[in-house]
């Protein structure tokens, strides 16, 4: 398996996660979506309880059905959390994602596939996150270096020796 | 509502020997979420989505030798411009992609056969296309 493959959810996880409130429109859910130009967003109610997420699918699936733009953004979540846990590897996160044809995970301790959550996650890992990190893998520092620090340290250590 | 209306003009493309890398690069420098596969005479050969990717990590023991054309879809789903927007969200739903590529029939004439159609990639319509449109009102 390439290093790639290897490397932990926790490395390249989005750590902010994007919410909404179950009583906003689909209108006002689709302006968040835009602005932060994120594909998916958590629903919380009253509390900041978790009680489902919204992806670009959900809102496909809305229109599709005749939904007016100021439906409730609990009419059209789904109350199903993906999770992962952040020591997974990208590899099971792939996989998690290609068998449920889903886009992104919420990253919890101890998440592996469906399941309930109660708090805020620690962050969300998506497809775009993994692209991402897989057009920087070719110019990645080996993992010697990037323990002691990443990319700088490493440019630092070539600097100094050269 | 049609196509032509919110669609995104133009369409990024790789070839089919492009690694695996250089295609996440493209998708992710032009924050797309999918890519056309152009093959000679510029048809269009394939698509390949972020999809298409994750399940390649998810699939291979060692993604490092990959290329597009180990990775694209052979096939893609393609809308016209004239098409209206509600068939494209039955369209999407049904199929269970978030995009699809907006294509028109072309005639071209190679020297001896004759008269033949490929459909040249004009545009893409995805499903970020729609929330945006949505979040304008």
């Amino acid at each position: 398996m390439t290093e790639f493959q290897n490397m932990k959810v926790r490395e390249l996880m989005t750590r902010n996660v994007v919410s909404v409130q179950e009583e906003m429109s689909l209108k006002e859910v689709a302006e968040v979506m835009s602005y932060y130009r994120i594909s998916g967003v958590i629903v919380l109610d009253k509390n900041k309880k978790p009680v489902g997420v919204i992806s670009e699918r959900n809102i496909v699936k809305a229109l599709t059905e005749g939904a007016n733009s100021s439906a409730k953004a609990r009419e059209i979540m789904s109350t199903t959390f993906f999770t992962i846990d952040p020591n997974a590897t990208i590899r099971d996160a792939a996989k998690i994602m290609k068998e449920n044809r889903i886009r992104r995970l919420l990253v919890f301790p101890g998440g592996q596939g469906a399941g309930r959550i109660d708090r805020i996650p620690e962050g969300i890992i998506s497809v775009k996150d993994i692209i991402r990190e897989l057009a920087l893998a070719r110019a990645r520092p080996p993992a010697f270096a990037r323990k002691n620090g990443g990319h700088t340290s490493f440019l630092a250590e070539f600097l100094r020796t050269t | 509502m049609k196509v032509k209306d919110i669609m995104t003009k133009g369409v990024v493309t790789v070839n089919k020997d492009f690694s695996i890398y250089e295609v996440a690069e493209v998708i992710a420098r032009y924050g797309i979420s999918g890519v056309a596969v152009i093959g000679e005479e510029g048809s269009l050969d394939g698509t390949i989505s972020e999809r298409d990717i994750i399940r390649a990590i998810a699939e291979k023991e060692d993604i490092s030798k990959l290329c597009a054309g180990d990775i694209m879809m052979p096939c893609a789903i393609t809308v016209s411009p004239e098409m209206d927007i509600k068939e494209v969200l039955e369209l999407m739903w049904k199929e269970n992609v978030h995009r699809l590529f907006v294509c028109v029939d072309e005639k071209i004439t190679p020297a001896r056969v004759g008269a033949r159609y490929r459909q040249r990639p004009v545009g893409i319509i995805a499903a970020s296309d729609l929330v945006r449109q949505l979040s304008r009102g």
